[in-house]
This record gives C-alpha cells, sequence and structure tokens, in this order.
C-alpha cells in the first residue's frame, strides 16, 4: 500500500493513502474525540466531536469520515475546534437527561459511592461494601452512626415512600468489617520519602492522614489531647458512639501512620515553623472548633456556668462525673442535646432545654430531639437567656425572656423578637452552654490567614492555606459543622497534598461533570421512576428510654445481615450505570462543557425495560445511531431504527414495536457500541451498582470459536461480560458471549456438596461426598462424561480418571474434520478468501461471529457457495447454491480456481466429511456448538455420536454400573441416567440434576477456572479465573480430588 | 390544426390555482365557433396577472392577456379573432408595448424560459417544432463527450440549485470516474418556501430539462437518469411522465437514440417531502430507499454516487440551461452575465412586490431593478425594508444594500446567497426578528436530526428567537445566538445545516437595532410581535358603529352608542380582526407598553 507523510499536531506521521484520518491519529498516539465513531462501523458523521482542522480544507473536517492524502497538515486541537467541541456536547446535554451521579453521592460531603456500597450490599458483598466507603471515607461504622444524613435528604426513594437508611446501612458495612475477618486496610503505595505533619487528630487530621499514609508518605500525627477522635471522642457521648468501636477504626488508620503523638499542643509545644523546621515536607491542620460561643451576659462567669464541649469532654474521662439535681443546657443543636441527654445519664433529676427559636428551627437532628424528649428533657422554647442570677458567685438562675419569631433572617430561619414584659427566672444548678462552637486558633501564631470567625481561609479547592504546603480542613476552617463535612475536606486536602509533595501542580480533586434530573429532589418529576412497590423503610432496633437513659451504653443497635440486605435492595439505584464509562461525561469533563448556557434535556420518553437483558433510555441517547448501524451493519439484523425526523428524532424499533418483539437477536451489540448510559445491560445481580470494575481478560467457552471476552469484576461477582476492539472477534460478542454468564451469580447456583440419603440430596462436607463419589466410582465399570466448556486443562485431568472410558457430552456427527490440521482455516483466512463455501450451517443463526468475517469477505469481493440448509440470511448473496452435497460436484473446480477458498462447516451435524475433504485446496473451519471440543479431542476424550450412543446403550443395559458427569447447567443430559447407574455429578446447579444422583459436588463457572481452549483455529485460548469459585473449589481441584477418591 | 390563431391558456399550477382551467374550460365550450385552435401552455411567468390567456397568430405575433375570467377571456378571444386585432384596452403583454404591466416582461432576458408558456408541455411535438431535441442530436452526431463538457466549461454554467459549483467540472469528475455504471440525477427537491422555479420549468417545458439530462448523460457515459421530484408537484409528475413516455415513443430515449449508440433511460423517484433530501448525498440516500439522510463527503457523488457509483446531480434549472448551451455554443450563454456568474438565472419573485411571478434575468442585474423595473416596486404603498435571496438558507439583504448586483460572489459577499432563486421582498412591515424566526421555524423542522449542530442547534437557536419575539429576551442572547450561529455553520455536517443560521446572522448584522428593541425595550417595532403589540381604538375616530366587537371572536371589545369602543387588552388575542373590520382607522396598534414583561 502506498504510504503518504503527513502532519498530525506537528508530528510527521507515515499512513497508508486513503486509510482512516482519526484512525491514523489514534495509532499514533493523539486521540481526537468522538461519540459516534465506532472501528466496526462505517463513519457516520453524527456527533461533530471528531472535527478537526486541515490547512486547506474550507471549514473543519471531520477526521472520521477524512482519508488522509500525502502532505496533509493536520490539528485536532485548536481553540476553535475544541470551541467547536464543547458546544457540540452542550447542544447534547441540552437534549440529554439523567443523573450521572445519584443524588444521595452529589449531595454528600464526602461524596461517598453511596449507591455502590448500598448496592454491594445488597448483593451480599458486605466487605466489597466496605472497602468502597473507605476510598472517600475511612471511619464508616463511627460516621454510620452519628452523620446528619445530608444523603437521605435527596434521596430519590421518598419520592416513592422514604429514603433509604443510607447511615445505617454505612455502618452496618464498617461493623461487618471489623467483626468478619480480617478488616480491609488498602495496600499502601511504596515509600515516598516525605514526611507530613497532621496536627490535630479528629476526622479531619485522621481523614488526611490515612489518604496521605495510603499515598506512601509518611505521616505523623499531633494530638493535643490523651485520645485520638476530636470531637467524635470528647464531643460525642458513648451512647451514641462507643468508643471501643471509634478506637478500631482509628486504629486501622494509625497503623499506616509512621508516629502518633498525643498530648502535644500547637503553640506550645510545637509550632507550625518547628514542624518544617523538623523536616516535614507538608502540613495539615486540623484542630477543630473547641472555642465556646459565649452569650455575652451578665453572670456568665459564674460557677456552675459551663460550656458543652467542656462538659462532654470531663464526661468522657468520667463517667460517673457528677451532676446536681437540676441542669438547664441552652442551645439548640446536636451538641445541646448531648449535654441535656448525658445529664439524665449522670441523674439530674431535671433536665432543660433552653432555645431561643421554636422546635423546627432547632439544628439538631430530629430524632436527636424527639429521643432526647424520650428520655424526659424539658423544652423551654421561644426562650432567651438574657443574664444568670445566683449566690457567692454560683449560678441559681437563668434569667430569661419569651420570645416570638419574626421576619426570616439571612439564614432563612424565623428571626426570633422579644416579647416585652415576659421576663422569667429558671432556678438551675448548673448551666451548660451549647450555643455553638468557633476555632481556638490562638495556638497557630500569625502567619496562618483566617478570616473574622477565626476560621482558616483556604482555596477552596485545594484547601491549601495561604502558606504553601500547609493545608487544613474540617471544623477550624469551616467553622463548627460535621464529621463527614470535615473528612470530605480532609480527603480534598489530601488530594492537593498529595500533588503537592509530588512537585506537581496543585489543583485538588478534579471534579467531574455531572447531569443530575434536579438540583433537589423537590425539582424532580417523579414520571421517570414510573411505578414502583411501596416498601417501608428497615428501622434499627433502639432500646426503650427507660432502658437506655440510666446508663452510656449504645442504644441504637445497628441492622442484622437480612434487614440490612432487604434495606439495601429498597435503593432505586438513580445513578447512571454507565457513569464510569460515559464519554459523553468525558468529553465533558474533558471541555467543560456548561449547562447554564443551553440547559439541560428534560425526561421526554419512557424508559424501555421490555427486552429481558436490554434497558433502553431514549432521553440519555445522543442519536449517533451507533446502535441502529452496528444491528444492521455488522449483525444484519435491523432491530433498531431512527424513527421520525428532526430533534423529534428517536431510536426504536420500526413501527414502535417492542425490541424483544423485533428480529433482535440479543447480542448486545448496540450496547457495547452505545457511549452513554442510553443503552444498558440488565443486571444480573439484585443491584447494578455502578461499580468501578477490574477487566480480567478470559475466552468465551460457549461455542469453538473461542472469542476474547473480557470478564467485568466487581469483588466476587462477575457484573458484565464486554470485548475488546484488538481482538480475534473485533470486539463483537454474540449472546452467548455476552448474556451467558448469569448463571454464574445465579439464585440456583449449587454452593456445596450433596449426597443421597433417604432419597433426598442433602448437604454434606466435601470429606464425606468426595468418599461417596469414590466408593461409587470404585465400583468398577465406571465412565466419564465431561462438558465440552471445560478447559483443556480440566479434560486432561478428566481423561485420565477413567482411561479409554471418557465421552464428551456434547457429541459430533463426525469428527475427522475437526482433526483437519494443516488445513485448519484462521479467521483472517475468511476474511481474505475469494470463495466462502458453507456446508450444512446456519452461520448467522449459530455463529455469529464467523457470520460477520463472511460478511467483510463478502465486501471485500468475495464470492458465497452454499450447500445444504440453513443460511436464509446469506441466500440473497450467495453466487452459488446448492440442495446437497451431491448436488455440489462443480465446486471442486470453484474451489481449486480460487485458490484461497475457505469451508465453514457445522461439525456438530456434518456426516460427509468425505466432500469436504474432496474439495482439494480449501481451508475448513470446522464449526461447533461444543466449545473446547478440539481439547477433547486432544485429550483423548470420545467425542463421536456413534461412541456416545454406545455409552447409552451400555449405561442401558447395566454394563456402565457408575457414572461421572462433569457438567455445567446446560451440559447434563438426562438420558445418561437410566438402568440403575449409580451417579456422581459435578454442576454448578441442580437445574438439570436427576433425582436419582447419588453424589453431587458443585463446580465451577468458566470465570472461575483458569486454563486453555483450542478453538476452531486450533489456537490456543487462555481462561483466566475472573472470580473464585463460589463452592471454594476450582474444577482442577475438584477432578483431583476426585481421582485421590478413587485410588 | 389549421386555425390562423392559436390560443393558449397558462395551466401552471400557479394559474390553475388562479382559476385558469375554467377559463380553459370556458374556451373550450365558447369557441366552438371561432376559428381558433385551443392550447394548453404552461406558465407564462406573470403570475400576478393570472390567468393568462395567450392569442398567438399564424404570422407568430403573440398577445397575452391577463387578469382574465373565464367570460372575460371567451369575450376577448371572440372579439379579437373576429376583429384580427388584439383588443388593446385588454392586453397585458404584446411586442412593442410599453406599459408597467409590460415591463416585467420587456425587462427580463428569457434564454431558458424561452418555450415556458408557449410550447404544449404535454407534446413532444410541440417541444421539436421549437427547435427541440436539436441539441442532443448535434451532440451525438457532431461532438464528442469531452466536446459537450468543453462547451459546458465555455459557457461559465454554475450549478443553479444554489451551490454555485461549476458544472463543467462536476460532470469532468463523473467523466472520469472509473466505471460503466453511471447515473445522472436531476435535483427536482425544490423545498424552499416561496421558490417555484423548478416546478414551472418541470410543468411548462419538462422536455427541455430531459435534453439537458441527456447532454449530461452522453457526456459523462452514464445511460440511466432519476427524476428526483417531490410528491408535492403533482402536475409536474404527471406532466414528466407524459414527456419520457413520448420520449421513449419518438425514441428520444432507450437504446441507440437517434441512430447512434447512446442508450439513455429515464425515472422518476417521488420525494416524500423532506427538504433535506435536497441535499444531493440525501438525495441519492433518498432513491435508494434509506432514511434520507446526508452522509459525509468526500467521497463526493461524481466517485461514489447512487448505488455506488458515479453520479451527477444537477438541478432542473442546470439541465434546463443546457441544451441551449450545445446548440447555440457555450460562448453565446456567456455573453450573458459577469465574469465570474455567467448567463440568465430564472427567480421567484414573491412577498410584498406589486409584479410577483416567475421571471429570468442576466447575471448582474441588481436587486434593485428587479424589484422596481421588473417587479413594479412594492405592493400598495410599501417602502422596501429588505430581500430575502436563497430562502432559508439565504440572508436578508437591506434596502440599502438592493444596488448589489445579483451574481454568486456579491450576494455571498453581503452575507446571502444566490441560493435556488427565491426572492422575497419585504416591506416595513415586516419584523426582522419575526422573519429570522420565521425561517429558523422551516430549517429546524426540516433538520434530519442526523448531526448534533443542525438537530439541536436549530432547535436551541428557535428557542431563543420565540422567546425574544415573546419579549422573554434575555442580556446576552444575540451574542449566544450569534455564536450558536457560527457553530451550525462551522459544524454541521451538509448544506442544511451550514446554512441555516444565514437568516439569522444577516438580521442580526443589518437589523440588530430590532433585537435589541425586542430584547432591551420589549417592543416590536414592526409591531408584528403579538406578544409585544397592543390594539387600541382611537377614540377620535371611533364612530361605534359596533363593527368591530361584533367581530371580535374572544369578545373583547365593548363599548355603546355614540361612545368610543373600548379593547380590553387582557383578554385581546390580538388577532387583528378588529383592525381589518374598521372602517374608519380607529383601530391602531402599539407597543413598547409593558407587554412581555
Amino acid at each position: 500500500m502506498e504510504m503518504v507523510k503527513i502532519s498530525i499536531d506537528g508530528k510527521e506521521i507515515q499512513a497508508p493513502q486513503g486509510s482512516n484520518l482519526l484512525e491514523v491519529a489514534r495509532q499514533n498516539g493523539i486521540d481526537i474525540p468522538t461519540l459516534c465513531y465506532d472501528p466496526r462501523l462505517e463513519p457516520f458523521g453524527s456527533c461533530r466531536l471528531c472535527l478537526v482542522e486541515v490547512d486547506g480544507a474550507r471549514g473543519p473536517v471531520q477526521s472520521c469520515g477524512a482519508t488522509v492524502n500525502d502532505g496533509m497538515v493536520v490539528r485536532t486541537s485548536t481553540e476553535n475546534t475544541n470551541a467547536l467541541r464543547k458546544t457540540a456536547l452542550e447542544l447534547l446535554l441540552a437534549e440529554h437527561d439523567g443523573d450521572c451521579l445519584a443524588p444521595c453521592q452529589m449531595t454528600c460531603p464526602a461524596h461517598i459511592d453511596i449507591q455502590g456500597f448500598v448496592a454491594l450490599i445488597a448483593n451480599d458483598q458486605v466487605k466489597e461494601a466496605n472497602k468502597l466507603i473507605k476510598e472517600t471515607l475511612p471511619l464508616p461504622g463511627s460516621v454510620g452512626r452519628v452523620c446528619p444524613r445530608f444523603c437521605e435528604k435527596e434521596c430519590r426513594r421518598q419520592l416513592v415512600d422514604e429514603p433509604i437508611q443510607i447511615c445505617w446501612l454505612k455502618r452496618y458495612a464498617g461493623d461487618y468489617d471489623l467483626a468478619n475477618g480480617e478488616p480491609y486496610v488498602p495496600q499502601a503505595k511504596p515509600d515516598t520519602g516525605k514526611k507530613v505533619a497532621i496536627i490535630g487528630g479528629g476526622p479531619a487530621g485522621l481523614a488526611a492522614a490515612y489518604y496521605l499514609a495510603l499515598e506512601g508518605h509518611q505521616v505523623t500525627i499531633f494530638e493535643a489531647r490523651a485520645g485520638l477522635g476530636g470531637f467524635t471522642r470528647y464531643g460525642i457521648p458513648e451512647y451514641r458512639l462507643p468508643k471501643a468501636e471509634l478506637d478500631k477504626e482509628i486504629k486501622l488508620i494509625t497503623d499506616l501512620c509512621k508516629d502518633v503523638q498525643l498530648n502535644k499542643t500547637l503553640g506550645q509545644d510545637f509550632t507550625i515553623d518547628s514542624l518544617k523546621a523538623q523536616g516535614f515536607d507538608a502540613i495539615f491542620i486540623g484542630i477543630g472548633a473547641w472555642s465556646n460561643t459565649r452569650l455575652k451576659v451578665e453572670g456568665e462567669d459564674m460557677a456552675g456556668v459551663t460550656s458543652g464541649i467542656e462538659f462532654l469532654e470531663k464526661v468522657t474521662d468520667d463517667k460517673n462525673f457528677p451532676v446536681p439535681a437540676r441542669v438547664a443546657v441552652i442551645g439548640g443543636g446536636n451538641t445541646a442535646m448531648d449535654a441535656c441527654r448525658t445529664s439524665v445519664r449522670l441523674g439530674a433529676k431535671e433536665v432543660t432545654c433552653v432555645y431561643r427559636r421554636s422546635r423546627n428551627e432547632m439544628p439538631a437532628n430530629p430524632h436527636e430531639v424527639h429521643q432526647a424528649d424520650e428520655e424526659g428533657v424539658k423544652f423551654e422554647l421561644l426562650t432567651a437567656p438574657v443574664g444568670f442570677e445566683g449566690e457567692n458567685g454560683k449560678v441559681s438562675g437563668i434569667k430569661c425572656v419569651k420570645m416570638q419569631l419574626g421576619e426570616p433572617d439571612a439564614s432563612g430561619r424565623r428571626r426570633p423578637e422579644p416579647i416585652a414584659g415576659s421576663d422569667f427566672v429558671i432556678p438551675v444548678d448548673l448551666v451548660i452552654l451549647a450555643g455553638g462552637q468557633g476555632p481556638d486558633v490562638s495556638g497557630l501564631g500569625d502567619k496562618v490567614g483566617v478570616n473574622r470567625w477565626k476560621c482558616i481561609e483556604v482555596d477552596p479547592k485545594t484547601m491549601q492555606t495561604n502558606i504553601p504546603g500547609v493545608f487544613s480542613a474540617g471544623d477550624c476552617q469551616t467553622g463548627a459543622a460535621t464529621v463527614v463535612e470535615a473528612i470530605g475536606g480532609a480527603k480534598k486536602a489530601a488530594v492537593a497534598m498529595n500533588q503537592y509533595l509530588a512537585g506537581e501542580a496543585v489543583t485538588g480533586l478534579a471534579e467531574p461533570f455531572n447531569v443530575a434530573r434536579g438540583k433537589s429532589v423537590k425539582e424532580v418529576d417523579p414520571a421517570y421512576l414510573g411505578e414502583r412497590e411501596k416498601l417501608p423503610k428497615a428501622e434499627v432496633p433502639t432500646l426503650a428510654p427507660d432502658v437506655r437513659k440510666t446508663n452510656f451504653n449504645e442504644y441504637e443497635l445497628g441492622f442484622a445481615p437480612d434487614v440490612a440486605k432487604k434495606e439495601a435492595l429498597r435503593c432505586l439505584s438513580c445513578s447512571c450505570l454507565d457513569v464510569h464509562t460515559c464519554k459523553l461525561r468525558k468529553y465533558s469533563t474533558d471541555f467543560k462543557a456548561d449547562l447554564n448556557k443551553l440547559g439541560k434535556g428534560e425526561y421526554e420518553h419512557p424508559i424501555l425495560t421490555d427486552h429481558p437483558f436490554i434497558t433502553r433510555d431514549p432521553n440519555k441517547c445522543i442519536l449517533c445511531a451507533n446502535c441502529v448501524r452496528i444491528c444492521n451493519e455488522v449483525m444484519d439484523v435491523t432491530a433498531l431504527g431512527l424513527v421520525n425526523r428532526g430533534s423529534e428524532t428517536v431510536v426504536l424499533p420500526s413501527l414502535k414495536k417492542q425490541l424483544a418483539d423485533t428480529q433482535c437477536e440479543t447480542c448486545g451489540q448496540c450496547v457495547s457500541t452505545c457511549p452513554t448510559g442510553a443503552l444498558l445491560v440488565k443486571p444480573a445481580l439484585p443491584k447494578p451498582g455502578p461499580f468501578v470494575t477490574d477487566a480480567v481478560a478470559s475466552a468465551c467457552p460457549n461455542c469453538s470459536i473461542g472469542c476474547d471476552i473480557t470478564l467485568n469484576v466487581k469483588g466476587s461477582q462477575v457484573i458484565e461480560i464486554t470485548s475488546q476492539l484488538n481482538s480475534i472477534n473485533d470486539g463483537n460478542l454474540c449472546k452467548k458471549g455476552a448474556f451467558a454468564f448469569a448463571d454464574i451469580h445465579s439464585a440456583d447456583r449449587l454452593t456445596s456438596p450433596k449426597v443421597a440419603k433417604d432419597g433426598a440430596l442433602v448437604d454434606a462436607s466435601w470429606a464425606d461426598a468426595l468418599n461417596a463419589a469414590g466408593n461409587i466410582l470404585k465400583g468398577g465399570n465406571a465412565a466419564v462424561v465431561v462438558s465440552p466448556k471445560y478447559t483443556s486443562e480440566e479434560l486432561t485431568l478428566a481423561a485420565k480418571l477413567a482411561s479409554g472410558n471418557v465421552y464428551g457430552a456434547v457429541p459430533v456427527a463426525n469428527s475427522a474434520l475437526l482433526n483437519a490440521n494443516g488445513q485448519t482455516a484462521t479467521y483472517d483466512d475468511i476474511v481474505n478468501s475469494s470463495l466462502v463455501v458453507a456446508v450444512d450451517v446456519n452461520l448467522a443463526a449459530d455463529f455469529p461471529i464467523v457470520a460477520q468475517k463472511v460478511r467483510k469477505a463478502l465486501n471485500k469481493g468475495a464470492k458465497l457457495a452454499l450447500v445444504g440448509a440453513g443460511n436464509d440470511k446469506f441466500a440473497a448473496q450467495a453466487s452459488y447454491k446448492y440442495a446437497s452435497t451431491a448436488a455440489a460436484g462443480e465446486l471442486a473446480g470453484l474451489v481449486k480456481d480460487a485458490g484461497n477458498a475457505v469451508v465453514l462447516v457445522n461439525a456438530d451435524t456434518l456426516a460427509d466429511a468425505g466432500f469436504v475433504k474432496g474439495l482439494a485446496g480449501a481451508k475448513v473451519a470446522a464449526l461447533s456448538s461444543a466449545g473446547n471440543i478440539k481439547g477433547q479431542i486432544a485429550a483423548g476424550i470420545k467425542v463421536e455420536a456413534g461412541e456416545y450412543n454406545k455409552l447409552l446403550a451400555e449405561i442401558g443395559s447395566g454394563a456402565v454400573k457408575a457414572l461421572l458427569v462433569l457438567g455445567d447447567t446446560a451440559a447434563v443430559d438426562a438420558g445418561l441416567f437410566k438402568g440403575g447407574v449409580k451417579t456422581v455429578i459435578v454442576t454448578t446447579s441442580l437445574k438439570n440434576v436427576p433425582a436419582t444422583a447419588d453424589v453431587v459436588l458443585p463446580g465451577a463457572t468458566f470465570a472461575e477456572s483458569a486454563g486453555s481452549l483450542i478453538n476452531t483455529e486450533g489456537r490456543v485460548r487462555k481462561l483466566a479465573q475472573g472470580i473464585t469459585p463460589v463452592s471454594g473449589k476450582d474444577n482442577q481441584q475438584i477432578i483431583k480430588k476426585l481421582a485421590a477418591a478413587l485410588s | 390544426m389549421s386555425n390562423q390563431y392559436t390560443v393558449t391558456v397558462g395551466l401552471g399550477s400557479c394559474g390553475i390555482a388562479a382559476g385558469a382551467q375554467k377559463v380553459y374550460d370556458a374556451l373550450q365550450n365558447g369557441l366552438q365557433d371561432v376559428a381558433a385552435d385551443l392550447a394548453v401552455g404552461g406558465c407564462m411567468g406573470m403570475c400576478f396577472a393570472e390567468p393568462l390567456v395567450e392569442v398567438a397568430s399564424a404570422d407568430g405575433a403573440r398577445i397575452i392577456y391577463g387578469y382574465v375570467d373565464p367570460e372575460k377571456a371567451v369575450e376577448l378571444v371572440k372579439k379579437h379573432v373576429e376583429s384580427g386585432q388584439a383588443v388593446t384596452e385588454s392586453v397585458l403583454w404584446m411586442k412593442g408595448i410599453e406599459s408597467a404591466d409590460a415591463n416585467y416582461y420587456n425587462k427580463q432576458q428569457r434564454l431558458l424560459l424561452k418555450n415556458c408558456g408557449v410550447v404544449d408541455p404535454n407534446s413532444i411535438d410541440s417541444y421539436i417544432s421549437m427547435g427541440g431535441y436539436k441539441a442532443i442530436e448535434k451532440a451525438l452526431k457532431t461532438m464528442t463527450p469531452e466536446e459537450v463538457i468543453k462547451e459546458v466549461e465555455i459557457s461559465g454554467l454554475r450549478g443553479r440549485g444554489g451551490g454555485g459549483f461549476p458544472t463543467a467540472i462536476k460532470w469532468g469528475l463523473a467523466r472520469k470516474s472509473p466505471g460503466t455504471e453511471k447515473y445522472v440525477i436531476c435535483n427536482a427537491d425544490e423545498g424552499d418556501p416561496g421558490a417555484f422555479m423548478d416546478r414551472s420549468v418541470l410543468e411548462s417545458d419538462p422536455h427541455r430539462v430531459m435534453e439537458g439530462m441527456m447532454l449530461a448523460a452522453y457526456a459523462m457515459g452514464a445511460s440511466e437518469g432519476y427524476f428526483y421530484v417531490r410528491a408535492e408537484y403533482p402536475l409536474a409528475i404527471k406532466r414528466l411522465r407524459i414527456a419520457i413516455a413520448e420520449a421513449n415513443a419518438k425514441g428520444f430515449l432507450g437504446k441507440n437514440i437517434l441512430g447512434t449508440d447512446f442508450n439513455f433511460q429515464l425515472f422518476i423517484r417521488e420525494g416524500a417531502g423532506a427538504f433535506v433530501c435536497g441535499e444531493e448525498t440525501a438525495l441519492i440516500m433518498s432513491i435508494e430507499g434509506k432514511r434520507g439522510m446526508p452522509r459525509t463527503r468526500p467521497p463526493f457523488p461524481a466517485v461514489k454516487g447512487l448505488w455506488g457509483k458515479p453520479s451527477n446531480i444537477n438541478n432542473v434549472e442546470t439541465y434546463a440551461n443546457v441544451p441551449y448551451i450545445v446548440y447555440e455554443g457555450g460562448a453565446a450563454f456567456a455573453k450573458y452575465g459577469t465574469e465570474s456568474s455567467k448567463g440568465t438565472k430564472v427567480f421567484a419573485l414573491a412577498g410584498k412586490i406589486a409584479r410577483g411571478g416567475l421571471i429570468e434575468v442576466p447575471m448582474g442585474i441588481t436587486l434593485n431593478q428587479v424589484v422596481f423595473d421588473i417587479g413594479g416596486g412594492l405592493k400598495g404603498d410599501g417602502k422596501l425594508k429588505a430581500v430575502q435571496t436563497g430562502g432559508p438558507s439565504g440572508g436578508c439583504i437591506p434596502a440599502e444594500l438592493c444596488d448589489t448586483p445579483i451574481d454568486y460572489d456579491s450576494l455571498k459577499k453581503i452575507g446571502a446567497i444566490m441560493g435556488s432563486g427565491g426572492l422575497l421582498i419585504m416591506d416595513e412591515s415586516a419584523c426582522m426578528v419575526d422573519v429570522a424566526k420565521f425561517f429558523l421555524t422551516f430549517t429546524q423542522d426540516e433538520s434530519c436530526g442526523k448531526c448534533t449542530f443542525c438537530r439541536v442547534g436549530t432547535k436551541k437557536m428557535l428557542q431563543i428567537l420565540v422567546r425574544i419575539t415573546e419579549g422573554k429576551g434575555r442580556e446576552g442572547d444575540i451574542e449566544l445566538l450569534q455564536d450558536l450561529a457560527t457553530k451550525i455553520v462551522q459544524g454541521s455536517l451538509c448544506g442544511l445545516g451550514q446554512s441555516a443560521p444565514n437568516p439569522v446572522l444577516t438580521t442580526i448584522k443589518y437589523f440588530r437595532h430590532e433585537y435589541e428593541a425586542h430584547i432591551k425595550d420589549k417592543i416590536c417595532p414592526a409591531k408584528k410581535c403579538k406578544a409585544l403589540i397592543s390594539y387600541e381604538i382611537d377614540a377620535e375616530k371611533c364612530k361605534s358603529c359596533s363593527k368591530c366587537a361584533k367581530g371580535c371572536p374572544v369578545k373583547a371589545i365593548t363599548g355603546a352608542k355614540k361612545e368610543p369602543y373600548v379593547i380590553d387588552k387582557e383578554s385581546c388575542i390580538r388577532c387583528g380582526l378588529c383592525q381589518s373590520a374598521c372602517k374608519f382607522d380607529a383601530v391602531m396598534v402599539t407597543t413598547g407598553n409593558g407587554r412581555g414583561e
């Protein structure tokens, strides 16, 4: 091919004349953005993202449709092309409706992947759930107990019934991890040699320490008090957050740190400068907000007036801290509630909460207020203290005035105004001021910038203070706030600090582009949810007020596993399932698309779930028509089309039929090419995630083509199977490849061995079951039948179990062609042949991937000859058609003339191997529905139907007395179980197991098996173990155990 | 056919719409004892004076009577034939006559339209008698294909569909493309609102277009041709069918045409009314039976067109020019026009023009000459405000720029385009934001939906225009429109999107103050945008006749005897019926009184 020289972005490139410009750029490491280009399809040009500038061209050039010519000068990323891309994206977004991320995650200050961890709990992967939470929040158990639940306020489930109990689920995941086996600690990266000082061991400091230690930095925590945890230890009472639980979570963090220095106070024991002098490369300040806000009224300094945090801190150290009979707590926040309820627990006779507004305005969590009420706390609402009276310097009463609510103030709450002449006195012995806290920055020195509220000032993107290398987050930066906000800030700071330490530009956490159906749940039209069953939320077991108010024991007891799972199943899964791979979101992030310019799309079309495997959401469709085109161009099916015109265009089956009622072959190719979440695979698991998955390259054992597949794995589960463009199947899959994995996690999956007892299969230990199996098979005259989906390694082991008496579970009519070494066709041979001969094979229906290869050959001008039945789809394209092999006499000549002819046969059914052998000079592709049939032949397993039938006869006659079936759900032939044969079955599900089975062992699926298979081309394809077998043993291990039991 | 007089009734769609069929029927009855033959004609071009009847005498003299009705037509023809004299006071046009109406004809240069209204479109003999099929005969018998292309090159003919691409180059590319299967396609998917050039030509002189296609086919080596005609042109399709059948019967189509080895067959494909199918790649898709959507070029149709074979697509008018060029020589054609835009151009003159219709003028004539010299100025006492050329893809040219010569390049320079030939004349009553909205409503509706910029971009632009005309325009909307427009022009896949923003860009360019008035002052200076206007009754002029109140569909007008009537602004729907009902000019339209805020 003639090579030409072109220049792309200043890079001199040689490429074949006439090749696709976008592909050439890609091959040279220049990625031109595109949404509608898929190398499997003809260029289409709808998205307009791939427009580039070419010297001499009249305007921007669509690179996916352009071909390279000598001397071409191309610029792929100019101000103009990028502006066009940004506008194109904004236009697409103006018609795009959905939620990139779930509103819970968007609202959470720590941006926890809530939908993800809830889904993992629903899918029985609680350990994975905890792991996921810890990506953004290192204290799930503790925060799960005390969080004010910003997320739940935005939970869309409330549009159906009530929000999900997200926080209790988070606590559940955290507690479960600590209670079940080794707690999760991520692997820290190698030591960077950088030293980081964390000032303050509260939630912010601990979170920063955690994320920085994981990055490989040497972290030292300096804490002024004797214990770590900050406000979670000293400000939140034991009955809400048991310190033992907190300590367990903290320990997992401090284990990652280099050093923890307790009782070291900033400004006294060290300063920012001294830390720098000690060689700390970066410093994080998270000193909290421990300064009590004063009321500034008369008598505030009297004895018997204390602050809420001081009080709570003292009680933390002394559970028997004495309180007098009458306690008044001033304030309406959580600290006030904690002080009230702690006072009750310490034995105060009368506890009064004094608050100047009404109950509706109280900042405390409503359920805390409710529980305080239950525990006997009195509320003096709309009451403002104006001074204190006392005797001998000790307080005896609060001078109060009644208030009424006026106009709303800046915070939106109605401003309280005093009622003239309403003065009264509350007699008290102890006053606890809990009207709020602020940071105490006195130890900072004067270099770190603070604002007028004495909060440390930072760049909100990076959390860096005015001093480079010094960062801050938490209450000292925000003013008194919540644990989750502190952790969210700290995570942000940690990201920026890591950049700083690596010497990179300090830009902070990248903020991906997000679309939302509404800024808040109030804006959301629930129409998109369709009909949903109402399910009441699960309540966490709570001790009765009388039981709990006398002690500091935790009174909210957390979810039991079944309750947690049920609650997790209530999640509506709002987030787009394509969020991690959506190209529209990626480019919208890259090009900083702005939704304010042209707005966002509206919900206009019902979300279509009629197909058993595929969900379609036209509201997310960008009309690239990839799905329509792949269905037509690659699969030769026209299940989908473009309906209506212009801005009314929508992708639907013709006549607006249901997708399942079309010619749809359920190959999932449409989903694979969809650049957004408009087409999705329905989840095989209870909840779909979305998850960031691990990609495990493997091979499909479901027929002899041996396609390259990718197992997308999360924890112990296969979420989806996809393929990659650079594969023998060019990224294409058929129904078997894309969807057969549902069996892996099906509800009827067999997980433990079973033996027959009194006519029923009952659970047994592996040892007992193997023993029983050994006894049966040792009995003499045993035969083995093994599935062709087994790996070659498994087959080799199986072949030894009953040498010479091992059969393939899917026998073939004639194995001669499967052994046709030397003239075996590769898939490239098919594509490059000038004459394709198909004998008795229905390509499109049975071997769609080979059908695509044939279509490619035909498009290049090859001729097609059809012999025998089948191949309706290709009939119109065939140059030669013969009703049978007998009628195809002239083919030998045609094959000879072609020189590079390829013959495709269905090895399962073809009896006349002689005919094919007679086509001298042709290469042969023997196709079989039995995946590793060539592996079976190589292992010496009998695969011919004649032999199999003989086995059936021998079973029937009683000549074969014992049978071992190594199968999968599909490959257990009921015809085998006759004549009282004793049977041992290794299988993945009881679905096809006969009632007469004596021993059943839980086998592994292909996703749980490492090994190889030999495909039609004779090529060895590698299978990888994507997940550990559900039974704990893979097939090789089981076969070895059986071999041992036999000997 | 031995009578001395031939009476022709203009029976194009335009004439029929104006009642010409009834005139024809009346003449058929009324002339039974008159020594005149009655004939069907196509469009004579003087649409403003339809129905038209021409009386031609044996010596070739033609006299056109206009504004006739069945009775008047019979009376005129009888009088004319009996007296042997034209009925002078009723003559619309005859040779040598000078009148405002006659100027409409006299100032034109009719080469292409020479036969239109004269030849019988249903008769190949009629066409042959006017010199038809002489060009193809000349080409087949005396010229090589290259020589045909050379003549076209000398003529300087450029694509009349609007693009202005040199026809000879296009033909040359198709000729050079390898392969024996090639196609010539006639784009008769005329879709611009207000344009009717192609329809009139097809209805009036179908053989001429066919002959042009035959010449193209001969030049590039094609043996099949397609007419892609929109289904909304049933008369054109009917006459084409007759013409193709007759040409087949006479051996002008089929095998070994005129005894040469040139074979050619013509087929008709009816378009289903999608404007975008006028775009050549979409047109090809449509002929192939696929969804009419443009595809990216290259490959150009000349390389890979219909069924993947080299194809040449020209519009009706381009082909119709070719017989003249080949027969008379390219130089004869190139005598007309300007340096870069040769020959004549057919326009459909419409809008607020005194005399609208189908005209043919030499390239280079100014818009003012067309409007005033040919069109007779504006309708009523209107004042020229702007001319829209090129339909929805074109631009709005303000009156002060109407001395611009009509040629491809001059029009492009001022932001407009030649287009296929629609000329929409606007007077001061036109709101330019509303005009932009009108054209964008059309293009956004006709976008095929394939590419982002056109599909969503035009929709967003239209939404902005709608809100501006509703008085809800926002600060920055003009800039947003311009930003979107320039990006849609650059980023769209095909000509539809690439040109759709032109009306908006040119109206902003030349009438920005009108946009600003709508956005900032919530005023529609032309008092057109309903949301921004109010109807009021001038108490001085009101005679309390109650006509307005009686006609008001929402009963928004109240009044009593001897009291001036009053319109309730809240319930008024601003339909304007009161204004037309009032005989005393008492109903006024005002703007800028708080509407739309």
